[in-house]
């Protein structure tokens, strides 16, 4: 069966056998450790939950029912998904390229506020155009909100992890300013952005519920993005940039263009998930319309392990955490802090497993997974 | 291979998930249909039982049958010793005096406000009960699509057969506090310490200016925004930064800063006059009154409007201080006989319709 | 005219000097965990834990003292958790940090819901203010220097304390080392492990006393969320200030005038959208990174776990 075993029998001994086993199919443990990881995480904030006099199991089957075990909530997860993933992309990509980008939360912000401008205010377009030409409209406004960011790094030398941070509370109070005055539509009552055009809107996929081709689009750009970073020369680039910047300049690689387009890139990505939100779901830009994806971006990205699937399954809990959240709430009376502590928890577990999958990986691979 | 085995591993997962979505439609459907008729009897039932003199057949016969299911949603945390806090309670009392079945969800934001309607709605609740007033676009929004919920808004808008919105004037105790503040300043200016520059806001702060002017025609207000709704600290220190600049009366609604802004006054020995609820024990010698919004009354008055059947839906009521929505605190011991004349004298304008709204979009005085 | 203006200049440097210091403590914390070679992103969590706890011990006990233990004990325990995960478990610190904010965010929320209280009976006990006697009254400079409560004389005290000892002791040299080049400290005796420990734990005091400071010096209340993104501002405050002590200094206090500043400016009415004032703190951070500041260089080994040969 084997070639592994260089003894002279032909069936394996238990030990090679698990070790053949873990080999193979390092994603599916890491997986694995991480669920345990999520269920120790449940498990102490069931005990939370009890002291606050309210049934753990009933708590956790909220949990499940209201983000995927109906129709709408199924939806619901799906549908915060999106931006999630488009922010941990973001920040993946620029990690990969060697900067840390924790500006996704404002370009994303920007990224709506390109669309709105031409989803709401330019007429008379066929949908399919309306709708490439807000994406594109997303993707500019928060590459350009990324690139304040880098032409500080290039040009000056400064810092890209403090200046995208304060990048995204400038973000945040300009688009503030922006809808108490100059994008609010003069006929509204409360602080809000006009409303885009039906032609710009993303159709439902999934009806009586919120998602949205918004979804699609996201895996396919997820797939786009993967590609690009290891399957193209720019990629390889942004990449050697990344993990030695000496050895890229003796490369020859033009370093100041693999970090344009990394930071075009990383601020696109964010700003396209802005566009997405806006176009599928939201339609307007209202006060705190980016609910913490940049940071939760980032925590994905890192839980993800900067892979694809990792990215995906990372995005995917985080938004059945946020729904299934506030299911526990409506269902069960959970006190608002304490979803706040078990996702805390949740985050602090999953990554603290990690060191599990590091451990076995270097025990049976002999190196990281 | 393995990256494949991967994103099948993915797909799979998706499509199980896929697969519980719609088995756990096929029960939904099929319970409004038995239960409708069990909902409407009580409904039907309420105002016949009504009649006799006697109240509480009415309030029990509701209770044997099936309970109301009301939901309520907040904006904020609903420990913020206001706003917000005074709704739930009295959603609690009513649940205590009802036998209700409740539900809440608070820390709503404007941007997922929308699914948490859905969710309750599909959920067949009887009263879906948005207590904010940014909520009042998306209930709107979702109430067509559940024409047999119930939904209600501190808000302004009732577009929808099935809404019903309900608000104060949130500028008549305002307008209040300004004759006192106006009669009992000596340095002519007025500090207000709020969360924004909303139209709200701008209302309040015009209320203010108009209640004072009708006492002092040389009265300039301070207006200050913290930005932030829990920053307590930062309203603390708005409120001393304009007692530094002479406001020898500081008013202060901005939701946990509230209490920030009269602990500034304390600080300065200056008199504060406080929101929401009475905020007194704060600093007794020095909070003159308190502009009390009774927030709790709009839950009462939808759960109860509902319940006697003598609420009008699709409508707006705007209440004030003809309703006791609005009303000052009691005042403390530094508030003289004459400053309490002045404020009857205009309560009773208000209530004779004297007063004119006052404008919400810009500053009076500019 | 002038008087006006002489009381708006003071009460905005007074204000300042105030405003800095709850930056100032989680800053100086971040800064010593840095030093060694760990990002503390958890302050924020670590904070409100601080200012929680600190609240906590003050109001059943009715000593401010009891509370500030009680906080830093608190703000102690969490970086305990994330000296753990960083160091002997060695996975990302960045996440851990994000993970204790959110929960920190949670827990104190919880913890102030189950004990019932209401606004009318639940003040807790402040630390007074210092009594310079006399000396306050000093005019201009005995309201900006001497009217403070004795954690903010107690913040700067610490930068002094810790300059001295990052610059000036061998401890202080071998824990920089730590920081810089774990290898070679770890040949020259240094123990590595301890020092990271140490850091980071010490860290989490710091940060809880700055939380503590808002609950038992600025406001008798806790409220959920009181610290409002401070822990984070903090963050970008330990870069700007170039890593050490007197830049973190100068950093906090850049960030409290620019936030007082923009209270000034919306006292005197100008007429300028609050939104851009609120803007002014972290513009400046950004120009002054650009401008004044340089190319900043973090230590080293940051972020980067120590692997033992």
């Amino acid at each position: 069966m084997s070639e592994l075993s260089n003894t002279s029998n032909t069936s394996l001994t238990i030990k090679e056998r698990i070790i053949l086993f873990a080999r193979n199919n390092m994603g599916l443990i890491s997986t694995s450790i991480s669920i345990l990881a999520i269920g120790l995480a449940l498990l102490i904030g069931g005990i939370l939950i009890a002291i606050a006099g309210i049934n753990p199991w009933e708590a956790i089957t909220y949990l499940i029912k209201g983000s995927f075990g109906n129709r709408y909530g199924f939806g619901e997860t799906l549908t915060r998904f999106v931006p999630l993933l488009f922010c941990s992309l973001s920040f993946a990509i620029a990690h990969k390229s060697g900067f840390f980008n924790v500006g996704a939360e404002g370009q994303l912000l920007m990224g709506a506020v390109g669309a709105v401008l031409v989803g709401a205010y330019i007429e008379g377009l066929h949908p399919v155009i309306h709708v490439l030409l807000c994406i594109l409209a997303g993707i500019i406004f928060g590459a350009l909100w990324a690139g304040i960011a880098g032409v500080l790094k290039i040009f000056l030398g400064s810092d890209e992890l403090i200046n995208t941070m304060m990048l995204n509370y400038v973000a945040i109070l300009l688009v503030d300013y922006l809808i108490h005055g100059p994008i609010k539509p003069p006929e509204s009552y409360l602080y809000v952005s006009a409303t885009i055009l039906p032609s710009a809107k993303l159709p439902i996929i999934l009806s009586k519920t919120p998602l949205h081709l918004g979804f699609i689009i996201s895996l396919l750009v997820t797939a786009g993005v993967f590609y690009l970073i290891y399957r193209t020369p720019i990629g390889y680039q942004m990449r050697t940039v990344g993990a030695n910047r000496r050895a890229a300049s003796y490369a020859g690689i033009n370093i100041i263009w693999a970090t344009v387009v990394a930071l075009l890139t990383t601020g696109g990505l964010a700003g396209m998930g802005g566009a997405m939100e806006l176009m599928g779901t939201q339609f307007k830009i209202v006060n705190g319309f980016s609910a913490g994806y940049g940071f939760d971006g980032i925590g994905v990205a890192v839980m993800g392990r900067y892979n694809p699937i990792g990215i995906l399954l990372a995005a995917l809990l985080f938004a059945v955490i946020r729904v299934g959240m506030g299911a526990m709430q409506r269902g069960a009376g959970v006190p608002f802090p304490l979803l706040n502590v078990i996702q805390g928890l949740i985050i602090i577990f999953v990554i603290a497993s990690g060191y599990l999958t590091n451990r076995l990986s270097e025990t049976v691979i002999g190196g990281r997974a | 291979m393995k990256k494949f085995s991967l994103l099948m591993t993915f797909v799979l997962l998706v499509g199980m998930l896929a697969a519980c979505a719609p088995a756990a439609e096929a029960p939904a459907v099929e319970e409004p249909v038995v239960e409708e008729p069990v909902v409407e009897e009580p409904a039907a039932e309420e105002p016949a039982a009504e009649e006799p003199a006697a109240e509480e057949p009415v309030v029990e016969e509701p209770a044997a049958e099936e309970p109301l299911r009301v939901a309520m949603i907040f904006n904020t945390t609903i420990k913020d010793g206001g706003y917000a806090q005074a709704g739930y309670e009295a959603l609690m009392a009513l649940k205590e005096k009802y036998n209700l079945e409740v539900s809440i969800q608070e820390s709503v934001g404007d941007a997922t406000v929308k699914d948490v309607l859905r969710s309750y709605a599909a959920d067949e609740y009887d009263l879906v009960y948005a207590h904010e007033l940014y909520f009042t676009d998306a209930v709107n929004e979702v109430a067509p699509e559940f024409p047999d919920v119930k939904f209600g808004v501190t808000g302004y808008m009732a577009g929808s057969p099935n809404v019903v919105a309900l608000d104060a004037t949130n500028w008549q105790g305002v307008y209040l506090a300004g004759v006192v503040a106006g009669m009992m300043t000596k340095t002519n200016k007025i500090a207000m310490v709020t969360v924004s520059q909303s139209p709200i806001a701008l209302t309040m702060v015009n209320a203010m200016y108009m209640g004072a002017l009708t006492q002092n025609p040389d009265i300039e207000i301070l207006h200050l925004f913290t930005g932030s709704f829990d920053d307590v600290v930062k309203a603390k220190e708005m409120a001393t930064a304009a007692i530094k600049d002479g406001a020898d009366i500081v008013y202060a609604n901005a939701g946990m800063g509230t209490v920030g802004a009269i602990e500034a006054a304390k600080e300065n020995n200056t008199f504060a006059i406080g929101s929401s609820v009475d905020r007194n024990s704060l600093a007794p010698e020095l909070v003159l009154t308190s502009n009390i919004l009774d927030s709790g009354r709009y839950i009462t008055i939808a759960v109860e409007g509902m319940i006697n059947g003598d609420l009008e839906w699709g409508k707006v009521y705007v209440m004030g201080v003809k309703e006791g929505v609005e009303f000052l605190a009691p005042f403390n011991n530094a508030v003289p006989q004459e400053v309490k004349d002045a404020v009857e004298k205009a309560t009773q304008d208000m209530i004779d319709g004297k007063v004119e709204t006052p404008p919400s979009d810009k500053y009076m005085w500019e | 005219m002038d008087a006006a203006w002489m009381t708006t200049i003071v009460t905005w440097l007074t204000m300042s000097i105030r405003m800095s210091i709850p930056l100032l403590f989680p800053s100086l914390g971040g800064l010593i965990s840095q030093k060694a070679g760990v990002y503390n992103f958890g302050l924020e969590g670590m904070m409100l834990c601080g200012a929680y706890f600190g609240y906590y011990g003050s109001y059943v006990t009715g000593s401010p003292w009891i509370g500030l233990l009680l906080g830093m004990v608190s703000g102690g325990l969490l970086g305990l958790l994330l000296a753990f995960t960083s160091i002997h478990l060695r996975v990302s610190q960045l996440v851990t940090g994000l993970g204790i904010g959110v929960f920190g965010l949670g827990i104190t929320g919880y913890l102030f819901r189950l004990i019932d209280i209401s606004t009318a009976t639940s003040a807790a006990t402040l630390f007074s203010n210092v009594n310079f006697g006399k000396l306050s009254s000093i005019p201009i400079f005995g309201e900006i220097f001497l009217s403070h409560n004795w954690m903010v004389y107690a913040g700067i005290l610490l930068v002094i304390l810790i300059a001295w000892f990052f610059y000036h002791t061998t401890s202080g040299l071998n824990f920089r080392a730590v920081g810089e080049n774990p290898q070679v400290a770890d040949t020259a005796g240094v123990n590595v492990v301890l020092n990271r420990y140490l850091a980071v734990v010490v860290s989490g005091i710091l940060a809880s006393m700055g939380g503590a400071f808002l609950t038992l010096t600025q406001t008798a209340y806790f409220t959920e969320n009181i610290s409002a993104g401070r822990g984070w501002i903090a963050i970008s405050a330990i870069v700007l200030g170039k890593f050490n002590p007197w830049g973190v200094l100068l950093a906090c206090l850049l960030f409290g005038a620019a936030d007082a500043a923009q209270m000034q400016i919306q006292v005197m009415n100008l007429g300028i959208p609050y939104q851009f004032l609120l803007m002014i703190p972290y513009i400046l951070a950004m120009l002054a990174m650009v401008g004044f500041v340089g190319k900043v260089r973090s230590p080293a080994a940051m972020g980067k776990p120590y692997f033992k040969h």
